[in-house]
């Protein structure tokens, strides 16, 4: 790729040149486009200006990237103004922006964007861009040359870092951008990227560093994250950028309301009306929370409109990059009806377009739903709309609680990560791979990031061990070699086959074991979670990509398939794919329900009926309370306890009641969780719980030792320590396409874990990973607040007769997980709804 | 605890240690020790802690010395890769076969070479016995490589190198475990060395698994 801008044309229309100052260059790029100038960009190009950092945020909405990138570009102009001979300069200016984005699909055309605001000024900026894609003849050039502003990805970066002569050059840089901060705050890209972001400070202690990122409830921790330190954040500039567009968040109302909604069956029944929807707008897009979700509604869309063939499109991230890049060109030139698509679409370029967003189900967050509105609208002036589907009637709730809480200016929170060994040894590997390191000095610079910030001295030698001798000092790591102490005392890499394994280490931080699909005469389709082929066997039938594909073989982590014939089929279901109620939506959700008499929205009046009916077999709580539904069936007796703290949660404090009551007493109980609470099931458990039960299972006491009793711990650790041991370097992951060459060194990360776990058991990595179990797996944080809630809130006791509208799903929910046939579940599923209606109509 | 069978009229005892012992032949059969497997990892910069090689040495000639048998046969992969003579691991390997061929008890250790032992050459392991080509005694067959189809003379073979686990499902319960699988022209052993993954085999419906536990081997019902 060409990446110098040359231009024969110095001049800027209608301007003399001569005396012009860099305002007024400024002022004509925006003029000539019938842009204006919003306040929020003033400020932040002043503030870059006096040599500050800083954090750009707003809820949707654009003028971010010009609001950052202009500040180096005007301070340059500024400078090479007030030069004698203020003409373009010959050579191109050194490395002076490094622009970071989350997503490498999204660097072309942040480059393409760059690279147009800057033409025309009399500056000699090249502007490159490297990511996975960019091909080694390019990057060797980079390490000897960079650009003078770099666009690239978290990985890229840390792979640069592992280049000597790039050190010199990073150096002198003068700004670092990192676009989509709330994106990776967070995660261990983000930890990554805050390590490198200290090696860049330490490099140039002058660095200004700026954040663009979308609202977030924390945003004074993300901005210290950002800079590392208290004290550069409360010198650090936070700009709230413009809120340039209106957000409409409406429903898509079903006429008649089922009285017991049950999740999970990812109803279309409302595709009449979306299709309808569709109708009326130029382009839709149509965002699902999990890619199962996306295929069956293609499918449907496609049932309902077969005429729309070659109007509809589908979009995930388990497709291959061809057919996405293909869904994303069309969507740019407007060719699409309707592209139905997950969070693979949430972030990236405008699809000006776009006039329409639907979301179907509950979004299961405010940020999420502004974030997906966001991408429509983009004229001047519009109103950006989203219409959301729902797929149960407690979802109509789910949807009024978000636009509530986004009126009244709620939003989530991102929490960073904090002490991710496994990312800071991988960077400790790369930085002796770059320029080499001083022990004392990098733990310095460790410590000026957030994520590092209090790791111990005992953690710090720890990790110098690991990549020195293996492992602790006293243990046998015979013939261990990966990092070396030099007799200068710098720590290198100990050879260039380590080093070249470490480079093709870098980047693996987001990864998931996924196998591909291509079909048996050729050509791929994209790739899916080896766990969900893991179940099928050849011959099985599974929806992907918007086909019914037949499973043939799996053969070097290729599922090989052809178009299928029968008609019975498998969706698959991606890992990860259901996200919990975010406890910003799940907070606004208890106080709606306190409330949902007094409430007069479309979505709380098409609910109403239900939830009176739930208020009259049982009640309805508010958000000063906790309900216990006790339910006597056939199947035994029933606890239902709803708190309204998010699947995970519920997940992990069913675990926790069902164990400490079985403590107690020996009974064998059952427990399950949703959104909004738990069932407890047992033969032996009482009709009353009474106070002592209810103590002895919300005490703050011994929390710790019973959350990890009740649940499969070692199995949790296990998989969780899949990415662990690939980032730390404990496996692997082999050369791309070729992984044959390596096969002496293939073991499985479980293996590994049983390994460490009898050889090595006081390894941190597998303290981090229990840790990371507790953290991510369930969410312990939260459910140690939900736990504390129980001792604050008012305890209700109710005993329905049958199960209540609230029960329901829940009860739904766990005869789904028992019954291995999807069609023996639906049935009885479908009898068990007769049943309650026809009760509740008497 | 181990299980005895009867198979071909022969007596086999299927051992929980992943071995099989045949007291008419006075014969230990194990297969895929994969030997100094964590050593190579660590050359190769992977962090995994020694102590594994050692382990599984200690664990052969616990059972050399319990059943007091006459002959270790090793079906093949008995090392994992290239073993530095100048290594622990080597020093280990060395002192274990001298230890067998001196003991009062003398017991023989014999290996069919499999695809991991390529290196044998170089390693010169003095004592050791080494079977180039597959084994024939008798009606039997011993090999690294099972087969898929059936011998001349309607022979049996006992091979490795597929390490086959079995995967159990019960509701939410999920489970890996190594096992014996005993097909109509022979049987393949789990793999035998601590620091070995696993294949899940699909058994046909004619073929025999047994299960291999912590301490003991159970057959799997049909």
């Amino acid at each position: 790729m060409d990446d110098s801008v040359n231009h024969t044309d110095d001049t800027v229309e209608g301007i003399d040149q001569k005396s012009l100052t860099a305002n007024d260059y400024i002022e004509a790029f925006f003029a000539n486009r019938d842009w204006q100038i919003f306040p929020f960009q003033r400020k932040a190009w002043a503030a870059y200006q006096k040599g500050q950092s800083g954090l750009v945020h707003s809820p949707t909405g654009s003028g971010k990237t010009l609001s950052a990138w202009l500040g180096p570009v005007r301070k340059s102009l500024t400078r090479q103004l007030a030069r004698k001979n203020p003409a373009r300069p010959k050579h191109a200016q050194k490395a002076t922006v490094i622009w970071i984005t989350p997503l490498r699909a999204l660097a072309a055309d942040t480059l393409e964007s760059l690279r147009g605001s800057i033409e025309g000024l009399p500056l000699q900026w090249t502007v490159g861009l490297r990511t996975a894609d960019t091909k080694s003849s390019e990057r060797t050039k980079q390490n000897k040359r960079l650009p003078t502003a770099l666009v690239t990805t978290p990985e890229s970066l840390s792979l640069l870092l592992s280049y000597k002569a790039a050190h010199e050059q990073l150096s002198q840089l003068e700004c670092v951008v990192i676009d989509e901060w709330h994106e990776l705050i967070g995660n261990k890209r983000g930890v990554q990227l805050e390590l490198c972001l200290a090696t860049l400070r330490a490099l140039n202690p002058k660095l200004q560093t700026w954040g663009l990122s979308a609202t977030m409830g924390n945003i004074d921790q993300a901005v210290e994250v950002l800079l590392g330190s208290k004290e550069r954040a409360q010198q650090a500039a936070v700009v709230k950028g413009a809120m340039t567009k209106q957000i409409s968040i409406e429903s898509l109302l079903p006429s008649n309301i089922e009285r017991f909604p049950w999740a999970g069956h990812l109803g279309t029944k409302l595709v009449d009306g979306v299709i309808q929807q569709i109708g009326q707008a130029r382009s839709t897009l149509v965002f699902t929370n999990t890619r199962s979700q996306a295929e069956l509604w293609y499918e449907a869309l496609l049932q309902a409109k077969p005429e729309w063939l070659l109007d509809i499109a589908l979009h995930h991230g388990s497709l291959s990059k061809e057919v996405r890049n293909k869904v994303e060109d069309g969507l740019r030139d407007g060719t699409f009806r309707v592209v139905v698509c997950t969070s693979s679409l949430d972030l990236g370029v405008d699809f000006t377009p776009v006039d329409q967003v639907m979301q179907i189900g509950s979004p299961k967050g405010v940020a999420r739903l502004l974030q997906r509105a966001g991408r429509s609208g983009h004229q001047p002036g519009a109103v950006s709309r989203v219409i959301c589907v729902p797929t149960h009637a407690f979802e109509l709730m789910e949807i009024a609680a978000a636009r509530y809480a986004y009126e009244e200016g709620y939003m989530e929170s991102r929490r960073p990560l904090t002490l991710s060994l496994d990312v800071l040894v991988q960077h400790m590997v790369t930085l002796a791979l770059g320029s080499g390191f001083d022990a004392d000095e990098l733990l310095a610079i460790v410590q000026q990031s957030y994520a590092f910030q209090a790791i111990t001295e005992a953690q710090w030698q720890w990790c110098l061990d690991f990549i020195t001798r293996g492992g602790q000092a006293l243990q046998a790591y015979d013939q261990f070699q990966r990092v070396v102490q030099c007799e200068d005392g710098i720590y290198r890499i100990a050879g260039p086959k380590i080093a070249r394994w470490h480079r093709m280490m870098i980047g693996t931080i987001t990864s998931d074991s996924s196998i591909s699909v291509k079909w048996q005469s050729g050509g791929r389709l994209g790739s899916i979670e080896e766990s969900f082929i893991a179940k099928l066997k050849p011959g099985d039938v599974f929806l992907f990509s918007g086909r019914a594909l037949e499973l043939k073989r799996i053969r070097d982590m290729t599922a090989y398939v052809t178009q299928a014939r029968q008609k019975k089929r498998i969706i698959p279901k991606w890992q990860g794919s259901r996200s919990p109620l975010s406890s910003t939506l799940a907070f606004r959700m208890a106080k709606l329900f306190g409330e949902f008499e007094q409430d007069h929205s479309p979505e709380v009046r098409t609910v109403k009926p239900i939830l009176r009916l739930q208020a009259r077999w049982s009640k309805v709580p508010d958000q000063h309370q906790v309900l216990f539904e006790s339910i006597k069936t056939r199947e035994g007796q029933h606890w239902f306890i709803y708190s309204f703290a998010g699947r995970l949660v519920h997940e992990g404090l069913g675990a926790l009641f069902a164990y400490r009551l079985s403590q107690h007493r020996p009974i064998t109980i059952s427990a399950t969780g949703n959104d909004y609470g738990i069932e407890l099931l047992s033969r032996d458990l009482e009709p009353y719980p009474d106070d002592e039960d209810i103590e002895r299972m919300i005490t703050q006491d011994n929390l710790l030792d019973d959350m990890l009793n009740s649940i499969n711990q070692s199995e949790m650790a296990k998989r969780q320590f899949r990415d662990i041991a690939r980032i730390a370097g404990l496996v692997f992951t082999g050369y791309p396409g070729a992984n044959k060459t390596a096969r002496q060194l293939q073991a499985s990360s479980g293996l590994i874990y049983d390994v460490l776990t009898q050889y090595d058991e006081d390894n941190l990595l597998l303290k981090q990973s229990m840790q990371e179990v507790l953290e991510q797996q369930i969410e312990y944080t939260r459910l140690h607040e939900a736990l504390y809630a129980f001792q604050e809130k008012t305890i209700l006791v109710t005993h329905p007769k049958r199960l209540t509208p609230m029960a329901f799903p829940l009860w739904a929910e766990r005869i789904r997980t028992q019954v291995i046939s999807s069609e023996a579940w639906k049935d009885r599923v479908a009898k068990m709804l007769n049943t309650l209606e026809n009760a509740a109509d008497k | 605890m181990s299980l005895t069978i009867n198979w071909r009229n022969e007596t086999l005892v299927l051992l929980p240690e992943k071995a099989i012992l045949w007291p008419a032949q006075s014969t230990l059969l194990v297969a895929d020790v994969h030997l100094g497997k964590d050593t190579t990892f660590r050359q190769h910069g992977l962090a995994i802690p020694a102590g594994n090689t050692a382990d599984d040495l200690q664990t052969m000639t616990q059972l050399i010395e319990q059943h007091q048998v006459s002959r270790l046969l090793i079906l093949g992969d008995f090392f994992h890769h290239h073993i530095d003579p100048l290594s622990n691991d080597w020093r280990m390997l060395q002192a274990f076969v001298d230890y067998h061929n001196q003991a009062q008890t003398s017991a023989r250790i014999e290996v069919v070479a499999g695809n991991h032992d390529r290196h044998r050459a170089e390693q010169n392991i003095e004592g050791l016995i080494w079977h180039e080509e597959d084994l024939v005694e008798g009606p039997f067959v011993f090999a690294h490589h099972p087969v898929e189809k059936a011998l001349p003379d309607n022979r049996f073979q006992f091979a490795g190198h597929i390490h086959p686990t079995l995967r159990l499902n019960a509701g939410h319960d999920r489970m890996r475990v190594p096992v014996f699988w005993f097909r109509p022209y022979g049987v393949v052993l789990p793999s035998f060395g601590s620091m070995t993954g696993g294949y899940n085999i699909r058994p046909h419906w004619k073929d025999k698994v047994y299960l291999v536990g912590p301490d003991a081997v159970v057959a799997l019902p049909h």
